[in-house]
């Protein structure tokens, strides 16, 4: 394998200015480097707020980090000619920032976090390496969507329930949350499908009411998918997935028919749906009277405690934040998983929380970037609906532990603590750098 | 397609706005809302997860120390002095914040005064504050306990060369340990709580300082300023009034104590203090005018507060010289009338004669240190001089005479010129206060001490001057 000499271009543009290009892969290398300045950042932070001296031997913690994705980036290299020079660079300042906080808030978390980063990125490097064509997937797509609805299945049989929501599947000392991964195959199933049949949906069928209805068997079968999984969250509490899953089958659908008049239709079922969730179970009710008073005395130090306790996170961080380690978002439960978007907000301050948002903004341009770029429809409303994962799921949590949506559990990509979800959106992640780099591919084949 | 796709990126740009304007909002603007909320356990979880400093008397015994506890709150305050101490130390409690010098010193205690250097402010959170030294002397304070007993009522005592409160004991008090503690019965509700209530709901108000916030009528203690005011206006010590029995003033009397009234005759000013006299200075008060009056009143300090460091202090009144009729003139210049005086405020009014006409800042911080190094001391000053030395000495020896042959004689102590003046306050429909302003040695003046014990029932001289001899033979030990 070559990793072949940095091809910096000095070249001089029509306005006579002189400016140094550098290959993409280089480009990728420079951003990590850059982004390998956070968790030393964090590390010599947390150490001097924790202890008031550096301790050497915490650097395992950004080392190894920034180790990790240097290795795989470097096979990376070696296994895929071209991929998007941004996408792991802006990863990897997310999954620091995470590993960092989880390093503040408890060590433990942080090691086993390194280690599911390693098998994350491992694993993201071998989908990558095997799936050399993309298009094999949308060959599978019932297989693939058949096999999500069983992992979500999966938890009410044999799954354990944990904080009042059986999400999830332990084996031994291991957990998984199916969820995570589920919502990746039924959005693959949702592009093919809609790849496939997007012109009948839009086109075929009667008009009502000046807009045009489609025919049900075109998307039958897309629906019961998606009322299916649908269902089985809202029974199993899993909320924030079942918005996100609604959210992803909305974006995709929108992409690929062009036709708002599904937005809307798509919104006024969620809103018939959220009201009778609303009126039949409580833990809806609990959650959306939380969030329109979360500083209700009566319910403060109950059902409201921790979005309350987020929002004074959130106050106590102010402009610039406490500082790492100079906080206190351990009054907060769950500050490693769902909440962890508080702790940084109450630490790093609007500042940081801010680079957060724009983080995800970033990653989600790209993420649209690859979508218009690709060949194929397949290609395009995949890009799409992983792309829409990443930015409706963030901003699900981070709109939820801010009150500006009701406060739904679930992780916050890359950031969060939690095995399953690191797992997943790299396979996530890989899934769109062979999008990509399939683009090109079969556009050669041509 | 291509173009829903870029619809999709712009609804995105739109979330992301929509977020950072709401994150403005909670972390910039409306973020002093939700830093105040009853809720927010955050300020105190910080403030109590510092060791706060420990609390030192002169004798260095330990007033006010952090310990270590396993709740919510890291640390938590111990009182090994108890009820003593509890006025003017106070409390440090999550439920009820602060009082006393807990409150008027918590940044020092925090450790966040004074400053740190920048490298320590950048690189190390405060963890530990800084241990405050103060006048108090619990030997003087137990004496002063001790004389006054389970009678409600306030003794105070100043070094009159430094304006350093030896002591400052009311009673009664209450159990700081018990308002601090984060016990909980069985139900779960504090028990601080249930104690809280009780001290407030308690009539003889365990909670007020009455060293520094209780006003009461000064009675004949007050004669002490008339007499200050009445040399400083141009009526030496040797201005002779009869002085009858009953003294007719402005279609009304001043009457003097005794039944029938006692008549003195002509006598000095001299004579007047020792015997307590009060038609003697109603006519000085009256001579003397009501704008003087007032004027001396005040620049001992009455109609504002003391410059104590302390946070509850009260400004002893007096009403202005417009407002006062030729009876309320009289009056006062006994004692009576309209007057209001805080036992703080008379021992001020003693040490200006004890220091030659000089008023030295009353202070209890005597030294801020962490560890051995002293970080910051109180540096002693001269608030005012309401009078001059010669007025004050002249003042001083009238008072020597007080206790050696006239109302006080029960303070007199063996070996030692004690200087005093007694008061018997008359309360309407209550039992006179009993009051006593006491100095010694009066040659070189070291305490100054003032005693109240309210609706005592006896005089200045049987109730308060052994009390104050009790604390004056503790401070001159």
């Amino acid at each position: 394998m070559s990793l072949g000499a940095p091809r910096n271009v000095v070249s001089k543009d029509e306005r006579g200015s002189i400016g140094v290009t550098f290959s993409p892969r280089w480009k990728e290398f420079l951003l990590l480097a850059l982004a390998g300045v956070v968790p030393f950042c964090g590390w010599v932070s947390v150490d001097l707020a924790r202890e008031g001296r550096v301790v050497a031997a915490n650097v395992f913690y950004p080392l190894s980090m920034v180790g990790i994705f240097f290795l795989a980036h470097l096979v990376l290299r070696a296994i895929m000619p071209r991929t998007d020079p941004l996408m792991l660079p802006l990863v990897s300042v997310l999954t620091c920032l995470g590993i960092t906080m989880l390093y503040r808030l408890d060590l433990h978390m942080a090691r086993l976090q390194i280690i599911w980063l390693g098998i994350g990125l491992a694993a993201m490097l071998l989908l990558v390496a095997l799936l050399k064509d993309y298009h094999v997937l949308e060959r599978y797509r019932y297989t693939l969507a058949l096999l999500g609805l069983a992992l979500l299945v999966s938890t009410m049989i044999l799954g354990k329930e944990v904080n009042g929501a059986r999400l999830w599947l332990v084996l031994g000392p291991l957990r998984f949350q199916p969820s995570e991964l589920g919502k990746i195959l039924l959005t693959i199933f949702f592009a093919a499908y809609l790849a496939e049949r997007k012109e009948l949906i839009a086109e075929a069928g009667r008009s009502l009411l000046g807009m045009r209805l489609p025919r049900l068997r075109d998307l039958g079968p897309l629906l019961t998918m998606w009322a299916l999984s649908l269902l089985l969250l809202i029974f199993q509490k899993d909320l924030g997935s079942s918005l996100l899953f609604f959210g992803i089958f909305l974006a995709v659908l929108y992409v690929s028919t062009s036709k708002f008049s599904f937005v809307v239709v798509g919104v006024l079922l969620f809103i018939l749906g959220a009201s009778l969730a609303f009126l039949a179970f409580p833990h809806v009710k609990d959650r959306v009277e939380a969030w329109v008073d979360p500083l209700d005395p009566g319910t403060i130090n109950g059902k409201s405690y921790q979005i309350a306790q987020s929002l004074f996170a959130f106050a106590e961080g102010g402009l610039s934040g406490t500082g790492l380690a100079r906080g206190y978002p351990e009054v907060i439960p769950y500050i490693e998983t769902d909440f962890i978007y508080a702790s940084i907000g109450e630490e790093l301050g609007l500042f940081g929380a801010t680079v957060v948002i724009l983080l995800y903004l970033f990653l989600v341009a790209r993420g649209l970037s690859i979508s218009l770029r690709c060949g194929d429809d397949f290609g395009s409303l995949l890009a799409v609906g992983l792309t829409a994962i990443i930015g409706l799921q963030s901003f699900i949590i981070m709109g939820g532990v801010t009150r500006l949506v009701p406060l739904t559990g679930i992780t916050l990509p890359f950031v969060s603590y939690g095995g399953s979800s690191l797992f997943s959106n790299f396979l996530l992640l890989g899934l769109l750098f062979c999008v990509y780099g399939g683009r090109r591919e079969v556009a050669e084949k041509r | 397609m291509q173009r829903s796709v870029k619809v999709l990126g712009v609804f995105f740009i739109v979330l992301a706005v929509v977020m950072v304007f709401n994150l403005s909002y909670l972390q910039v603007f409306g973020q002093k809302g939700l830093e105040e909320n009853a809720a927010n356990t955050r300020r105190l979880i910080r403030e109590y997860g510092i060791a706060r400093g420990k609390i030192v008397t002169a004798d260095q015994r330990v007033a006010a120390e952090s310990v270590q506890s396993d709740g919510p709150f890291k640390y938590l305050r111990v009182y090994p002095q108890g009820a003593l101490l509890s006025h003017v130390v106070g409390y440090d409690s999550p439920q009820f914040g602060r009082y006393g010098l807990e409150e008027e010193y918590n940044d020092f205690l925090l450790g966040r005064k004074p400053l740190r250097s920048w490298v320590e402010e950048l690189t190390k959170p405060v963890e530990e504050g800084f241990d405050l030294y103060v006048t108090i002397d619990t030997g003087i304070q137990a004496a002063a306990a001790k004389a006054l007993g389970q009678r409600r009522g306030a003794v105070v005592a100043l070094d009159p060369k430094t304006g350093a409160v030896l002591a400052a004991y009311s009673w009664p008090n209450f159990d700081p340990n018990a308002l601090v503690s984060q016990a909980r019965d069985a139900a779960g509700t504090l028990q601080a709580d249930a104690v809280m209530r009780s001290y407030n709901q308690d009539p003889s108000s365990p909670l007020l300082n009455r060293v520094t916030m209780g006003l009461y009528t000064p009675g004949s203690s007050f004669k002490v300023l008339t007499a200050a005011g009445g040399i400083e206006s141009g009526f030496p010590p040797d201005t002779v009034y009869n002085s009858p029995g009953v003294w007719e003033v402005g279609g009304s009397r001043v009457v003097n104590y005794g039944d029938p009234p006692r008549n003195f005759g002509n006598i000095n000013m001299g004579t007047a203090l020792t015997y307590s006299a009060n038609t003697y200075f109603a006519q000085l008060a009256y001579n003397m005018g009501a704008r003087r009056l007032v004027d001396y009143a005040e620049r001992f300090g009455l109609n504002q507060p003391l410059p104590m460091d302390y946070p509850s202090l009260a400004a002893s009144r007096i009403p202005s010289a417009q407002e006062m009729d030729a009876v309320e003139l009289a009056w006062s210049g006994a004692g009576q009338g309209e007057l209001l005086l805080t036992p703080l405020q008379l021992c001020v009014i003693g040490c200006a004669i004890a220091n030659q006409g000089k008023v030295m800042i009353p202070h209890l911080m005597k030294e801020v240190r962490r560890g051995s190094e002293i970080l910051d001391r109180f540096d002693t000053a001269v608030w005012r001089a309401p009078i001059s030395a010669s007025t004050a000495d002249e003042v001083l020896e009238m008072m020597v005479r007080v206790v050696e042959e006239g109302t006080g004689t029960e303070a007199a102590i063996p070996g030692v010129r004690v200087a005093g003046k007694t008061g018997t306050a008359e309360v309407e429909g209550k039992a006179p206060h009993a009051w006593f302003l006491g100095i010694a040695p009066a040659g070189n003046p070291q305490v100054v001490v003032a005693v109240l014990v309210e609706n005592s029932g006896g005089s200045g001289g049987s109730v308060a001057a052994p009390i104050a001899k009790a604390v004056i033979e503790a401070a001159l030990k």
